[in-house]
């Protein structure tokens, strides 16, 4: 997506700044010089017209195709209950009872996933809406109250650490409702289970 | 035997005058000054949110006080100054620009400035209450805005506020909309208009369609604050978000279509001919204006709740009828003869600045890519990049341009310049940082963040830039009046 979306957006920035200082540079006011009468052409305006709608339909095209593949839900190798909370996270995991991983004031919770497979999200709220994101998976989507969000996730494989924000303003403590995310190969993630009380 | 004309409205002069009089130059110069007023308020308000985010901890003020100021910031620019400024110059200019002798339905449009001063002042007086402003921010999205989550009368002289700001968008529009309709002189039919008033049109067109959305979201908000169970069924709070929205986007074209126009007249004159294209340009203001009502849900991708694929279509759309703007306002320079005046430097500004916001709107216009960026600093500076590095750019192009028209004395070029470079300088080093901020994972409307995250260094560059926007709109302010 990026790789389409940027270059294109570069390329118009640098044909408009270009164009700009190239017609800045011929058409400046000179004394010797007066200003052509403006004639249209209606017909430039069609095919820029036309250039961009075909650009247009490329870029929601391969949205569109994009969008349904992230958004599917596939066979989840493990499950995640999440739940947004003024002001924290709690994470539970229905394979293994018992489990949970909650905020406490000043100690942000952590939500333990095996990488390198799909891991399905069940979002909720207990109050307002708050919003679940993990920047190094450039995705995140809402909680809203009495509505259960569902949606993939995939770690790539390895063990990896990272955090997790809440991105919807939900008041006093928005600024603190972080998570830790614990990603861990399989080996990790079995033994973590294991302690836990859980199967591997 | 002499005969007298009484004119309909005769002028009333002094302290009396300010309050009551109607004529449209002088509504216009009212409505333009509070706006100014109210843009310097919000840029304190900015000031501190950046003094605050400038190092990781607590500095300025408490979280609570920064709630108030990123609400009453955001709140303030858009309810109470662009909007405005932007009803402002499309108030003194329209009528001139197609003869007529006054504009429509003056007691509407005086009520129209009083409303949104009033607006303004019950706003802000939510500072002198027990729990402080509004604080859920600009948007007051539910159930973030019920009384239970945001208590205390702030928050419903909040609701109060905006409703009568938005009361006031569509008094002032109507009567716009109505001079056009019915107060142009012989002979000017609608595509002999100036660019200017095209641009008036379709932005009045679009504030009286979507401006009573607006004023129904905070009616419904004020009464469910108060106990009638409004939003507090399952659907509620997507609701109030769609009834938001479906204003929220149109008013985003209401704080640009003026300043487009603004800058294709200043185009036009400082290139010396006139603007290249005229039909194509009306043409795509009014695609524009028509896409612009159904784009609303581009605003709730990351909801799961709106159709995503159609709104992103639709949103999309929109580089259609804005490319062809700018092709209008390069078509125009081609074959002119340019003077680089201060408003020709601004209108520069203007198409370059806002070529970042229009692209980076492309680019949060496909879900998958705005399941990102959504709520974090990218979008942040998208939106700065439209309304403060654009449509203020193009602001200032005709404030420059026609202040000579206006108060018969030319300014000061060479404080121009350095205004204007000051500017640039500034909302690029503003917002530049925060387009890396909000793509490295910093959510918007925070007060504070971890040091670990290793923000400190952008966010103190972008805090830098604010002082340097923040210092010519100050003098500005003080060699204008």
């Amino acid at each position: 997506m990026q790789d389409l979306y940027l270059p294109i957006a570069a390329g118009v920035f640098a044909l408009v700044v270009v164009a700009l200082a190239v017609v800045l540079v011929r058409y400046r006011a000179r004394p010797e010089r007066a200003a052509r009468p403006t004639r249209d052409h209606y017909s430039v305006d069609a095919i820029v017209a036309l250039v961009l709608a075909a650009i247009v339909a490329v870029l929601v095209a391969v949205t569109l195709r994009t969008n349904d593949t992230e958004t599917a839900l596939a066979r989840p190798s493990f499950r995640v209950d999440a739940v947004a909370f003024q002001w924290g996270w709690q994470f539970s995991y229905p394979s293994r009872p018992g489990v949970v991983d909650r905020s406490a004031p000043g100690r942000p919770a952590t939500l333990h996933v095996p990488a390198g497979t799909t891991v399905e999200v069940s979002l909720r709220t207990r109050d307002v809406v708050h919003a679940f994101w993990i920047p190094d998976l450039r995705f995140k989507r809402d909680a809203w109250p009495r509505k259960t969000a569902r949606f993939d996730l995939r770690f790539p494989a390895g063990t990896a650490a990272g955090v997790g924000h809440c991105a919807q303003f939900c008041g006093l403590k928005h600024s603190d409702m972080v998570f830790f995310v614990d990603a861990m190969d399989p080996a990790r993630f079995a033994s973590w289970s294991r302690a836990k009380g859980g199967r591997a | 035997m002499s005969a007298t004309v009484t004119p309909p409205f005769a002028p009333v002069r002094g302290l009396v005058g300010l309050a009551v009089g109607t004529d449209h130059k002088g509504v216009a110069l009212r409505l333009g000054t509070a706006a100014f007023g109210f843009f310097l308020a919000g840029g304190v308000l900015a000031l501190l949110m950046r003094a605050e985010l400038a190092q990781p901890g607590m500095q300025v003020t408490s979280r609570g006080g920064y709630d108030q100021f990123f609400s009453m910031h955001g709140s303030t620019m858009i309810y109470l100054f662009v909007t405005p400024a932007a009803l402002a110059l499309g108030m003194y200019l329209v009528p001139l620009q197609i003869g007529a002798a006054e504009i429509a339905w003056p007691r509407l449009n005086l009520m129209g400035f009083w409303l949104l001063v009033l607006g303004g002042l019950v706003m802000w007086s939510g500072f002198l209450t027990r729990n402080g402003a509004g604080s859920a921010a600009w948007t007051g999205e539910y159930p973030q805005s019920a009384a239970i989550a945001t208590p205390g009368p702030g928050m419903d002289l909040w609701c109060a506020g905006v409703a009568l700001a938005g009361l006031a968008g569509i008094a002032l529009a109507a009567s716009q909309l109505a001079t056009i309709a019915g107060r142009r002189a012989p002979g000017m039919t609608l595509l002999r208009m100036p660019i200017f008033t095209w641009s008036m049109l379709v932005t009045c067109l679009m504030t009286v369609a979507s401006f009573p959305a607006l004023v129904l979201a905070m009616g419904l908000l004020l009464a469910d604050r108060h106990g009638v169970d409004v939003f507090h069924s399952a659907g509620g709070p997507a609701a109030y978000q769609n009834i938001f929205w479906f204003y929220g986007h149109p008013v985003v074209y209401v704080m640009f279509f003026p300043f487009l126009g603004a800058v294709l007249e200043v185009v036009s004159t400082f290139s010396r001919r006139r603007v290249f294209g005229y039909r194509a340009i009306v043409i795509s203001l009014l695609v524009f204006t028509a896409l612009s009502m159904s784009v609303w849900g581009h605003h709730m991708f990351t909801t799961g709740q709106v159709a995503n694929g159609y709104f992103s279509l639709t949103s999309t759309m929109l580089a259609v009828p804005a490319g062809l703007e700018y092709l209008a306002m390069i078509g125009t320079m081609v074959g002119g003869a340019i003077v680089l005046r201060t408003p020709m430097l601004f209108a520069l500004g203007f198409i370059v600045q806002f070529l970042v916001g229009g692209l980076s709107g492309i680019y949060v216009a496909s879900p998958p890519l705005d399941y990102h960026v959504h709520d974090s600093y990218f979008v942040v500076a998208h939106f700065h990049y439209t309304l403060l590095a654009g449509s203020v750019f193009g602001l200032f192009a005709g404030v420059y341009y026609w202040w000579p028209k206006v108060t018969g004395r030319l300014l000061f070029e060479r404080l121009g310049r350095l205004h204007f470079w000051l500017f640039v300088v500034g909302t690029n080093l503003t917002f530049i940082p925060q387009f890396v901020l909000g793509y490295d994972g910093m959510p918007r409307r925070i007060a504070d963040y971890s040091p670990a995250y290793g923000w400190a260094g952008w966010n103190t560059a972008s805090t830098v830039g604010a002082g340097i926007v923040a210092f010519p709109s100050w003098s500005s302010s003080s060699t204008w009046r």
